[in-house]
């Protein structure tokens, strides 16, 4: 067993997730019922991690979950997925506290500073013995489940199975925030299998699409084409590496497409809008035997005429969750090598007394793209 | 008509070739093309690996044989039947005569068209002729006056006949010093990387042997988005153009490196040491395959689109494709479609994405040819072209 650093208070101050549109800043946390599941704090497992994080991003699907979408409280079909009370949260980055004893050499150090993937993967079930570790059954995603308590606070502990990315320190805390929404991004884009001189088209403009949007030109695509129905993220979109951009509110994007195609269609169509106008635009304007990505969380059910999967374009329709295999080392690189302008995207960063401001904001989606929480304000 | 064009005599005279001369420039009678044929007026040619093999009989062809195979020209005549390019196009020549019938075609193969494969082996075109014969006896009396023409193409002369898939019609805003490397260097290279291999943008690449179609390689692993490019070769000054241009790392070998050394090397560059997502070799030659295969990690891929003498094998630690579950790929013409990739690549130059003018080492003309392939056998240049006309509009 390791010795914790005194820097660890028995008591600190985040956000508790206690039910629908329940969500409270905390002054005095219990370390020892969260973090450490009512061990003492002082036996902390060898592998295990403690962080004092610096930002947390505030993710659609959170904003979801404070509203009370079933698909994390449950309904006639679905359990509830969300155990609560729990501290939500699972884009966070953080300085490395502690560690417990290893026998091999350990990754990090203490004063890195580190992410760790949103997943926590049992590597028991069907999914992780099949190397899926991203679909893990059990499915303990920091934030949602009361094992893993998430990063809206200012600690968090990591378990001996988190996989731990370090972030070098030439990334500062408000860009390495970003880090899993594109490690989502660098994934939906992987799916797509993307060719040189291919006519990509990725539809929405938020935090993953304009991921999509930088992981994609990596690819080297004849034409990157940005959709969305704001012009201001159209404009981010472009310094994202969009060629093309263009807003379906304003022109007919389908025929804009298919002129640009010699009316063949587009390659690849990422969908990250959520939205099921954005799924049938997709549908029809792609090509035959072309990919279709979807990444997006729905409100609304979408409705199309089956037909043209097969029978009309024998497409490949792809879905796509969370980061896949290697979208953290492939984002953490990008954010390295300056290939994202990650300061245009991380709009807010707000105390975690703002935090029903900060849902508020993602869920409407119009001033803001990534929102974040900064613990030690 | 009458044109003049690079002959090779006989395979396997010694280097240097300066002094041996086994290119004569000749004058020959080129007969007007078939039906399905067109008369192309040749503007630019590279001297490829390829067409030096044939010199030094690594793989061996019929002789005496009109060489060259990558270049760049503009249709003069085109028989009734030729419905991909019209007279006045710009195209770029393609060595593999794709007839569009036989299995391979019709499957999206057009690199291993059997009829195209048959053809070329004879020496002959699609046609089963060769157009190309001598207006006067070269040497003895008996010696042939037919000559023949290599891959369909034979493009260091002044004219040629090809079939009319032998040719694609590219953008004519290009220049044609810099069209004349997409016949080959370019959808062979940057094909290897994007077709067969496939790369996912992030991958690790290393190529071993940076020719023009090593180069090529390397500028379409720039343009995919491979995260760490490792470059292999004998040459320095290769190694540092290539980091120029955006290679991570290069590693200097030698004629007599250990190849482990050279491989424990190379893997130290690469992520817990364990090797790259993907190796190419570029170069055609049993250590280079075994060094490619050597570096690339367990669960990788490794593609050769090196063309060694016909009775060369190679070996490789057999158990170590079972244990570590190795793929092994071989990658012709950079199983590309030539009518669909060219004009891909060539837009892409346009962009600015696949920056091949700076592959472009030296221009000479035909006089100059034996001197020409002495440099490429020493490996000093990336390619050379040959210029076959003077500037004209």
């Amino acid at each position: 067993m390791a010795t914790v650093d005194k820097t660890i208070p028995d008591h600190f101050r985040g956000i508790l997730c206690r039910g629908i549109k329940n969500y409270t800043v905390e002054e005095e946390i219990a370390a020892r019922d969260t973090l450490f599941e009512g061990r003492p704090k002082e036996e902390l497992l060898p592998g295990e991690v403690l962080i004092r994080v610096t930002r947390c991003g505030i993710c659609a699907g959170d904003a979801k979950c404070w509203s009370g979408a079933p698909m994390f409280w449950g309904d006639e079909i679905r359990k509830p997925y969300v155990e609560t009370p729990v501290i939500p949260g699972h884009e966070f980055v953080g300085e490395v506290i502690a560690i417990g004893n290893k026998e091999e050499k350990s990754q990090v150090q203490v004063g890195d500073q580190v992410t760790a993937e949103q997943i926590v993967a049992c590597g028991k079930c069907l999914y992780c013995r099949k190397g899926l570790r991203w679909l893990c059954a059990p499915h303990d995603i920091f934030g949602f489940h009361r094992c893993v308590h998430g990063g809206m606070g200012q600690y968090m502990r990591f378990p001996q199975n988190s996989i731990i990315y370090n972030i070098p320190k030439r990334v500062s805390p408000s860009e390495a925030v970003y880090v899993e929404p594109l490690s989502c991004g660098v994934h939906g884009a992987h799916r797509g299998r993307i060719e040189l001189g291919d006519t990509v088209v990725v539809s929405g403009c938020g935090p993953i699409g304009l991921g999509m949007v930088a992981a994609a030109k990596l690819a080297g695509p004849g034409r990157l084409i940005a959709l969305d129905c704001m012009d201001s993220r159209l404009d981010i979109a472009r310094e994202c590496g969009a060629d093309i951009v263009l807003n379906p509110l304003k022109s007919n994007v389908v025929k804009d497409i298919q002129e640009l195609t010699d009316g063949y269609g587009c390659d690849v169509y990422l969908e990250a809008t959520g939205n099921p106008k954005s799924v049938e635009q997709g549908l029809y304007m792609i090509r035959k035997n072309g990919r279709f990505v979807e990444f997006s969380v729905f409100k609304d059910k979408t409705s199309v005429d089956w037909t043209i999967i097969g029978d009309t374009k024998e497409l490949d329709i792809m879905g796509a969750h969370c980061s896949g295999d290697n979208g953290y080392k492939v984002a953490i690189d990008m954010i390295l090598r300056r290939q994202i302008p990650v300061e245009r995207i991380v709009t807010h960063e707000l105390s975690l007394d703002n935090i029903i401001q900060g849902i508020q904001y993602v869920n409407e989606g119009k001033d803001s793209i990534k929102v974040a929480v900064d613990p030690t304000k | 008509m009458k044109v003049k064009a690079a002959v090779l005599q006989e395979m396997g005279r010694p280097t240097p070739y300066a002094k041996s001369k086994p290119i004569i420039i000749e004058e020959l009678e080129l007969a007007p093309p078939h039906d399905d044929e067109v008369l192309v007026k040749l503007l630019y040619a590279g001297l490829c690996h390829s067409d030096l093999s044939v010199i030094n009989a690594s793989r061996p062809r019929p002789t005496p044989m009109a060489l060259g195979h990558e270049a760049v020209g503009r249709i003069q005549q085109a028989g009734k039947n030729v419905d991909n390019v019209q007279v006045g196009d710009i195209v770029s020549c393609v060595f593999v005569p794709s007839c569009g019938t036989c299995d391979s075609c019709r499957t999206g193969r057009p690199a291993t068209c059997t009829t195209g494969a048959k053809a070329n082996g004879a020496g002959l075109l699609l046609c089963g002729q060769s157009h190309l014969s001598r207006t006067t006896q070269v040497n003895k009396p008996n010696d042939s006056k037919m000559i023949h023409h290599l891959l369909g193409v034979a493009a260091f002369s002044t004219y040629s006949v090809m079939n009319k898939n032998s040719v694609v019609k590219i953008d004519p805003s290009i220049p044609p010093q810099y069209a004349a490397v997409f016949g080959c260097a370019v959808i062979t290279g940057v094909g290897a990387v994007v077709n067969t291999a496939k790369i996912e943008f992030g991958a690790s690449v290393a190529i071993v042997g940076l020719g023009g179609v090593g180069f090529c390689a390397l500028l379409g692993a720039l343009a995919a988005g491979a995260s760490n490019i490792i470059v292999v070769d004998l040459e320095q000054s290769k190694l540092d153009l290539a980091k120029k241009l955006g290679a991570s790392h290069g590693v200097l070998s030698t004629k007599d490196i250990s190849l482990d050394n050279l491989i424990q090397s190379v893997k130290q560059l690469t992520q817990q040491g364990r090797g790259v997502d993907y190796a190419f070799e570029m170069a055609g030659s049993g250590p280079t395959l075994k060094v490619a295969y050597g570096i690339t990690r367990p669960g990788g891929t490794t593609v050769t689109a090196g063309l060694p003498h016909p009775e060369t094998q190679f070996s490789v630690s057999q158990v170590t494709i079972t244990a570590e579950e190795r793929t092994l790929k071989g990658s012709y013409l950079g199983s590309c479609v030539p009518t669909r990739d060219i004009p891909r690549y060539v837009q892409l130059f346009k962009e600015g994405r696949l920056p091949v003018d700076k592959l472009i080492s030296g221009i000479i003309t035909l006089d100059q040819i034996n001197e020409g392939f002495d440099q490429l056998d020493q490996g000093k240049v990336i390619r050379l072209l040959l210029k076959l006309h003077d500037d004209e509009e």
